[in-house]
C-alpha cells in the first residue's frame, strides 16, 4: 500500500486534535504543556509532509526546525514559571492560581 | 506492502500513546507516552526523508525537551501529597471541541485537491541545511539564537530564589 500525503495529514489532524483535547481537559500545568507540544509535533509534521509531497524542496523541512527551536524556548520558559508558581502557591493545577499574589 | 504495514505500525504508536498523553491520569506515564509519541513522529521524519530533522527531533525533544518535563513534574510534587496524579476535567466539553477541529480539519483534507507529485529519492539533507542556514534562512537562523538566548536567561531569572529581597 502507498503512503501518500493524505496519510500524513490525517495522522497530524489526529496528533492535533488529540493535543487540543489535552490542552482543554486537564488541570496540571506540565500536562497542558505536553499538549501544546502535541500540537507543534502535529504542524511540523504537517510542514515536512507538504515539503516532501507538494513543494519539493527543503523550506517545509527548514520550518519544522525552527518550530523545535521555538518549542525549546517555550519549554524552558514555561517549567520555570510552573517552578515559580509551585514556590509560590504550592500548586501545580492552574486552576488554584487565580490571584495575582500570595 | 512492508513499508505501508510499517507505516501504520509507528502512526499506531504515536496515535497510541498520544492517547496515553490525553487521557492517563498519572503524570509520569503522561511524559512517558509524550517520549512515543516524540519517537513515533521520529519515524514519521524518517519515512518523508528528513534525516537530519530526524536526529534533530531526537536530540532536542527526547534528550532535552522531555528531560526537562519529567524533571520538572518531579520537581514540582510532594510524596505525601496527590501531586501526580491529574484528572480529566470537563471531558466532554473537550472533547466535543477536539472532535469539531478534528472534523474539520479532515473535511479540509479530504475536500482539497492537493497538488500532490510522486517524490523522487530522498536524498542527506543536512549539507543543504547548512547552506540555506547560512544564506536565505540567515536572518530567522540568527534570531533562533538570540531567541533561545534570552528563553535561557529568562529561565535562569524565573527561577532565581529570591533570598535577598525577602529578608530585607
Amino acid at each position: 500500500m502507498e503512503i501518500g500525503l493524505n496519510h500524513y495529514l490525517t495522522l497530524s489532524a489526529v496528533l492535533f486534535s488529540l493535543g487540543v483535547f489535552t490542552v482543554l481537559s486537564r488541570r496540571h500545568a506540565i500536562v497542558i504543556l505536553m499538549g501544546v507540544e502535541l500540537i507543534l509535533n502535529a504542524a511540523a509534521l504537517n510542514f515536512v509532509a507538504f515539503s516532501r509531497f507538494v513543494a519539493e524542496n527543503l523550506d517545509g523541512q527548514l520550518v519544522a526546525v525552527f518550530i523545535i527551536v521555538i518549542a525549546a524556548a517555550e519549554a524552558a520558559v514555561a517549567l520555570a514559571i510552573v517552578l515559580a508558581i509551585f514556590r509560590n502557591f504550592q500548586t501545580v493545577y492552574v486552576d488554584q492560581v487565580d490571584r495575582l499574589q500570595r | 506492502m512492508i513499508s505501508g504495514l510499517i507505516w501504520f505500525l509507528f502512526a499506531g504508536v504515536s496515535v497510541g500513546s498520544a492517547v496515553v498523553v490525553a487521557t492517563s491520569k498519572n503524570v509520569v506515564h503522561c511524559g512517558f507516552g509524550l517520549l512515543f509519541t516524540l519517537l513515533g513522529v521520529c519515524a514519521m521524519y524518517a519515512f518523508l526523508g528528513a534525516d537530519f530533522l530526524m536526529a534533530t527531533q531526537v536530540i532536542v525533544y527526547v534528550g532535552g525537551i522531555l528531560v526537562l518535563v519529567l524533571f520538572a513534574v518531579m520537581m514540582t510534587h510532594r510524596i505525601e501529597s496527590n501531586r501526580l496524579r491529574d484528572e480529566l476535567v470537563q471531558p466532554v466539553a473537550a472533547l466535543g471541541a477536539a472532535a469539531l477541529v478534528f472534523g474539520l480539519s479532515m473535511l479540509m483534507i479530504t475536500r482539497t485537491a492537493w497538488d500532490e507529485k510522486v517524490p523522487g529519492e530522498a536524498l542527506p539533507t543536512t549539507s543543504s541545511f547548512g547552506r540555506a542556514f547560512l544564506t536565505d534562512y540567515l536572518f530567522p537562523f540568527e534570531f533562533a539564537s538570540v531567541l533561545l538566548l534570552v528563553a535561557m536567561m529568562g529561565a535562569a531569572l524565573i527561577t532565581r530564589e529570591k533570598k535577598e529581597e525577602e529578608d530585607q
